[in-house]
């Protein structure tokens, strides 16, 4: 059964079931056409107001990532990702002259199919907002755990609406355009049915799923964006060791770590760090001293069984090994591991950093690879840093952050500009017609 | 009292005696010395010094370093010397494909056998039997190394007056010989019998046969006991009542017959038995704490956790303390309606190895694809 949540602008906390997508399908294809009347602006000041109403809503607020959303989501910052995405906002809305009798639009691809992944409950939001500014309508399927999160989000977007150029938009028609449902990852038929209404199938997952999904039957016109797995690291130079600053580094990776219980694809799973006159012990003990700070914030640690026994052996190995360090807590609130074996280890979370000393950076090269999204950065010194962007971006990482910004999510994300993706570029061309 | 003394108090005396209070003080009073005996081995001391272990210090058997038992895999957890090792045990190896290895030296097989004997003899009494063991003889054969099966085997047969297999192995794969399983039933049918298997052995091999067989045994006075392999009856979605009953009426016996106990290779001879109000009891020699997975201190009564599994059997390898990867639900101290004194507890289940996956699951893909 496919468990509904939201379907033509009516949220069901205890879910409606239905047998395959077909009143989904429906109640969606009936609605496009008044979203695609909305100019962008409208949309743009209706997420505008939805961006205030989490801001100032304090439950919401605690779901994690919350905070960073209701700040991408403000008016100034929509209008920058269009531009990005687009060129101009007003592809969204009317055919705009390139050249000469030349005009070109972003139509919408028409249904978008959004998959995601269980670490990050406000991924849905973003994936399912861009896809909005498309003029899209969306079939969202959230895993599990996110069911209620992105429930709660979703239904402050209700009740707003705005005025743009002397008429009024509500959000009414945006939240008929969005179908929150949520089945079991392993029902196949769903899978399939859901994967052939999609005009744009949006996934984003591990290895498993993302493989699953992708050999589901589509339209031939379908186009597919896949978010697949990721892995994340750290670095931080010389400079950036010995500077005034960073003790405020330091934090800044610890608040990367904690984010998200260190399992999204931007989480950082291992520093980096180059020689300095620090020891990596000395560091390492810094760090512990931020940890133990940061923990007296962000108590809840919520392990699951499986995370909580690897953390447990590694801390065994760890501690075992005649030439490996660890600098832990008495529970299993952070583990520290230290090693120098130059390679990525397997991702333990739950707030578990393996932390490797380098001569220079540059040494961290030759482990990058396609699957690498997000590198961490602490650096005093722009053309040595770069210099090393140019290099690990040109051999797979697609992001290269200050550290303290590696789970902000920002558009291009995976090396892609999503928006631009979610639409049809259309073209009128009647040179010399008329 | 020194402390050989009183080791072969706690091991060879009548089991479940001691009050919880005065239980602690005395393994505190033999674990310490122990600890500092095992800084012998390189690997524990780096761990002992990397961790901060001041033995002197530890006032509480929480306080005792543990280690988790999947380092028998990955280290030689030895304290005594080459020469002393008489056997090295072997588990299973079902998760990882590397098995523990567990350095056996004379005294600490002594130990352990008379630990698993004063264990046994409080639910069976002194008294050997005829028994039938539900594997082949091969799982017990003699040699310098031995799994986890064969341990147990030897374990339980110290109550046995003759022993039986039930299977036989042909490529590998045991089959039952229902030929000599009914010969052993119309022998001693009418005597107390005792009957030892893995759990899943036990299941699979050969209660699912004599069902599409058809056939039912008559056993009544037997003693059944089972342990290991619950991982895999879990995923077949089954149940310890289900099993009990079923197990009980093929045998044509009480289901309170049919006794379960938990133990594993890194802590051989400490046996974990239900009594009959269904907890498990902890031998004088052996410990158990709980730990809370989050913040690994021992968690209240009614709580789940990670079973430790303490005990002062070892000489040859660091036995004081090791944290297993099974759950359990503490249940309370001194008080069980049988009568046995110490803590006791309920296995739950083997802690669950699936993890919630998301966009930052990767490491597999990406080491392959290197």
């Amino acid at each position: 059964m496919i468990n509904c949540y939201g379907l033509n602008g009516e949220f069901y906390e205890s879910e409606i079931k239905f047998k395959n997508f077909y009143e989904i399908d429906t109640c969606l294809k009936m609605n496009l056409s008044e979203l695609h009347e909305f100019p962008v602006q409208a949309i743009i000041l209706i997420i505008n107001e939805y961006s205030k109403k989490i801001a100032t809503n304090r439950e919401i607020l605690r779901i994690e990532g919350a905070p960073f959303l209701c700040f991408y989501l403000k008016k100034i910052n929509m209008e920058k990702q269009i531009k990005l995405n687009l060129g101009d906002i007003e592809y969204l809305n009317n055919f705009v002259q390139i050249e000469d009798e030349k005009y070109i639009k972003a139509q919408p691809m028409g249904v978008v199919c959004h998959w995601m992944a269980g670490n990050v409950a406000t991924l849905g939001i973003y994936s399912v907002l861009q896809s909005i500014l498309c003029k899209n309508s969306n079939i969202l399927r959230v895993s599990r755990e996110c069911v209620s999160s992105v429930y709660k989000l979703l239904e402050l977007l209700d009740n707003i609406v705005v005025e743009f150029e002397g008429n009024n938009y509500s959000s009414k028609i945006i939240l008929k355009n969005i179908a929150l449902i949520y089945f079991n990852s392993a029902d196949v038929n769903h899978n399939s049915e859901m994967s052939s209404k999609a005009d744009a199938r949006l996934v984003w997952g591990g290895e498993t799923a993302v493989n699953a999904i992708s050999l589901l039957p589509k339209k031939t016109t379908c186009k597919d964006l896949i978010f697949g797995p990721k892995y994340s690291f750290a670095v931080f130079d010389k400079s950036a060791i010995e500077s005034n600053d960073f003790e405020e580094y330091l934090e800044n990776l610890v608040t990367d770590i904690i984010a998200f219980k260190q399992k999204a694809c931007s989480s950082p799973q291992v520093l980096f760090l180059e020689k300095s006159k620090l020891s990596v012990e000395e560091i390492a003990q810094m760090l512990c001293g931020k940890f133990e700070k940061m923990i007296k914030r962000y108590t809840n640690l919520d392990l699951e069984q499986a995370v909580s026994a690897k953390i447990i052996n590694k801390r065994g190995e760890y501690s075992l090994s005649l030439d490996k360090l660890l600098y832990i807590s008495k529970g299993l609130q952070y583990t520290i591991l230290i090693d120098n074996e130059l390679k990525l280890e397997e991702a333990i979370t739950g707030r578990t950093i393996f932390i490797k000393e380098v001569d220079n950076i540059q040494d961290i090269c030759p482990l990058i690879t396609k699957n690498i999204q997000t590198v961490g950065i602490a650096s005093k010194n722009t053309n040595k840093i770069l210099e090393f962007a140019d290099k690990v971006t040109a051999m797979g990482v697609n992001r290269v952050v200050k550290i303290g910004y590696m789970n902000f999510y920002d558009s291009p994300w995976d090396g892609s500009l999503i928006m631009s993706e979610l639409v049809r570029w259309c073209s009128f061309n009647i040179k010399g017609m008329i | 009292m020194d402390n050989l003394e009183l080791i072969e108090d706690l091991v060879m005396g009548e089991q479940f005696n001691i009050k919880q209070e005065k239980k602690e003080k005395l393994f505190l009073k033999i674990v310490l010395p122990q600890l500092e005996q095992n800084k012998s081995n390189p690997n524990i001391k780096a761990m002992y010094d990397k961790l901060g272990v001041d033995i002197k210090g530890i006032k509480t058997l929480e306080q005792v370093p543990y280690i988790p038992v999947n380092m028998f895999k990955y280290y030689e957890l030895r304290i005594c010397k080459t020469e002393q090792v008489v056997r090295v045990l072997k588990s299973s190896a079902t998760t990882t494909g590397t098995p523990s290895k567990i350095y056996i030296d004379k005294k600490t097989s002594i130990r352990q056998t008379q630990g698993l004997i004063s264990t046994l003899a409080s639910f069976l009494g002194g008294k050997r039997r005829p028994m039938l063991i539900v594997d082949c003889a091969n799982s017990n054969k003699q040699g310098s190394s031995i799994t986890a099966r064969g341990t147990a085997i030897r374990g339980v047969s110290t109550f046995a007056s003759k022993t039986f297999y039930a299977m036989d192995s042909e490529k590998e794969e045991l089959t039952l010989n229902i030929d000599r399983l009914k010969a052993f039933e119309t022998k001693y049918k009418q005597q107390e019998i005792l009957v030892y298997g893995f759990t899943y052995i036990v299941w699979s091999k050969f209660i699912k046969v004599l069902k599409q067989e058809g056939i039912k045994l008559d056993m009544p006075k037997l003693k059944l006991l089972h342990s290991g392999g619950w991982k895999k009856l879990i995923s077949e979605k089954v149940e310890k009542k289900e099993f009990s009953d079923t197990v009980a009426q093929i045998f044509n016996t009480s289901a309170a017959n049919v006794i379960d106990f938990y133990g594993m290779v890194e802590q051989a001879g400490v046996v974990f038995i239900d009594c009959e109000y269904g907890h498990k009891h902890v031998p004088d020699f052996a410990e158990i704490i709980i730990r809370d997975l989050q913040t690994l201190e021992e968690v209240k009564f009614g709580e789940t956790g990670l079973i430790e599994v303490l005990s002062i059997l070892g000489t040859s390898y660091p036995s004081q303390a090791i944290l297993t990867e099974d759950i359990g639900e503490y249940i309370g101290i001194d008080n069980c309606p049988c009568g046995r004194h110490g803590k006791y507890f309920r296995f739950k289940s083997r802690v669950d190895k699936a993890e919630i996956r998301g966009c930052g699951d990767t490491f597999a893909e990406r080491e392959a694809g290197r």
